[in-house]
């Protein structure tokens, strides 16, 4: 017995033991508009595990709650319901008036067919600070940081306009912060330290460019794999950060194991429907889902 | 770069010996990908890919050096009884070594099975690191040349 669960060890048939937690991914994008306010609502209502938002600040520095650094035609219009003619830079609007200016989330995904589909104006993190007071003291809050040269705000703004935030919000649920580069982790580790705090940070793997190729992305993460120049312990460490989340088609489970031995913490994105209890069996302690089970 | 060294020294030609469609070494693929065809049959048809091998002879009696994508084997084969071989093999990821395999094999004609127990870790040029090893059992099927070719002075 103790030699067959030796071997299994070896093996990496055992990681933890326990269930990984599901978060909602873009506050549940499969069942309502992504990063919406009935998202956030719908999340905190369905008591998930935990809720990943995405972050993009605006020119005034407030955190709004989208997953790119522009408003698109595709899924948003101007308030009277008219179509947008061009992208709209987050960072070049304040939060009033891409608030009041626009609507988000009318228009049905084709990822999602089921999903609600509601036109609701922008909301920023002050809004989901807010919600989170009616919300399980055990959800867990995952901010995923969107700063890209060119696009966005440097992330040293970014470490400021959420972590101050946050604290001054004094919420009993747990935070995480994601970034996709060592700039941004570096910047809010740095900053949190400086106040002589601690956060909790998330490298996201691989990187995706704004307008890049899916398929590129991921061919780039393989070839690099296979060139043995990935590793995702160095990820995290050269980050500083406490958790690596790896999207789960270029993911190596092998890498997954090694981290989760080092003691960092393992995610997956993003996970759906039948998968979800395929990858549970592996070395994750968190799997990042747009239908997290149990929506009633 | 060791199969060439080997052959410049030896003044040896190599022989290319066959194909493992399945690679029994290091298996990562039937216990990591395999298993997940169903949802991400994209990259697990790419890493099946990655781990198919050609398979060199050295110029010394018994050793071969297998090169795929995914990973690269040194290893040591000798025949036991009748079809049947022993073997033993150093593991490369890019050439880095992150393990060690031994095994049995089958060779009829132009087919060979193997099965092995591999060693493996994820040391890599990003981090030399033989922490977090795993055990993996494999099964390969290769297909090649009728008979292994002998080095010329076996003959």
């Amino acid at each position: 017995m103790r030699w067959g669960l030796a071997l299994c060890v070896l093996a990496g048939c055992y990681n933890s033991g326990t269930e990984p937690i599901i978060e909602a991914h873009r506050a549940g994008a499969g069942y309502w508009p992504p990063n919406s306010a009935s998202a956030v609502r719908g999340t905190i209502a369905a008591d998930f595990d935990g809720m990943e938002i995405d972050l993009v600040l605006s020119e005034d520095e407030v955190p709004m709650v989208v997953h790119d650094p522009f408003l698109s035609p595709e899924t948003c219009t101007v308030k009277d319901g008219s179509p947008l003619n061009e992208r709209i830079r987050i960072d070049e609007h304040t939060a009033e008036s891409l608030v009041s200016d626009y609507l988000c989330g009318g228009t049905e995904d084709e990822a999602f067919p089921n999903a609600e589909v509601i036109a609701e104006a922008l909301i920023s993190l002050d809004d989901v600070l807010e919600a989170l007071l009616d919300a399980n003291p055990d959800l867990r809050l995952h901010l995923d940081v969107k700063v890209e040269a060119g696009w966005t705000l440097p992330a040293d703004r970014y470490a400021e306009a959420i972590l101050e935030r946050w604290w001054a919000a004094d919420l009993p649920q747990s935070l995480v912060v994601s970034c996709n580069t060592v700039d941004c982790l570096l910047a809010f580790e740095d900053y949190a330290r400086l106040a002589g705090r601690d956060v909790f940070t998330q490298r996201i793997y691989p990187l995706a460019p704004v307008d890049g190729s899916a398929v590129a992305v991921g061919l780039s993460a393989e070839r690099d794999r296979l060139l043995g120049k990935v590793d995702y312990v160095s990820l995290v460490e050269e980050g500083n950060a406490d958790s690596i989340a790896v999207n789960f088609e270029v993911a190596d489970k092998h890498q997954l194991l090694a981290a989760q031995r080092a003691g960092i913490e393992t995610a997956l994105w993003t996970v759906n429907g039948n998968n979800l209890d395929a990858y549970k069996g592996w070395p994750v302690d968190v799997l990042i889902s747009d239908l997290p089970p149990g929506k009633r | 770069m060791i199969a060439l060294w080997l052959s410049l020294v030896l003044a040896r030609p190599l022989a290319f010996d066959r194909v493992d469609l399945v690679s029994e070494t290091p298996a990562v693929w039937l216990h990591d990908e395999l298993p997940r065809a169903a949802s991400s049959g994209r990259f697990v048809a790419v890493r099946f890919v990655e781990q198919v091998q050609p398979v060199l002879a050295l110029p010394v009696d018994g050793l071969e050096f297998g090169l795929s994508l995914r990973s690269q084997v040194l290893r040591y084969e000798r025949p036991v009884v009748g079809d049947w071989s022993v073997n033993g093999g150093l593991l490369m990821g890019a050439l880095m070594p992150n393990g060690l395999a031994t095994g049995v094999s089958w060779r009829a004609k132009k087919v060979r099975i193997g099965g092995s127990l591999s060693l493996v870790t994820t040391a890599n040029w990003r981090r030399v690191s033989w922490a977090a090893p795993r055990v993996l059992p494999g099964v390969g099927i290769g297909f090649g040349r009728d008979s292994r070719p002998e080095a010329v002075w076996m003959k």
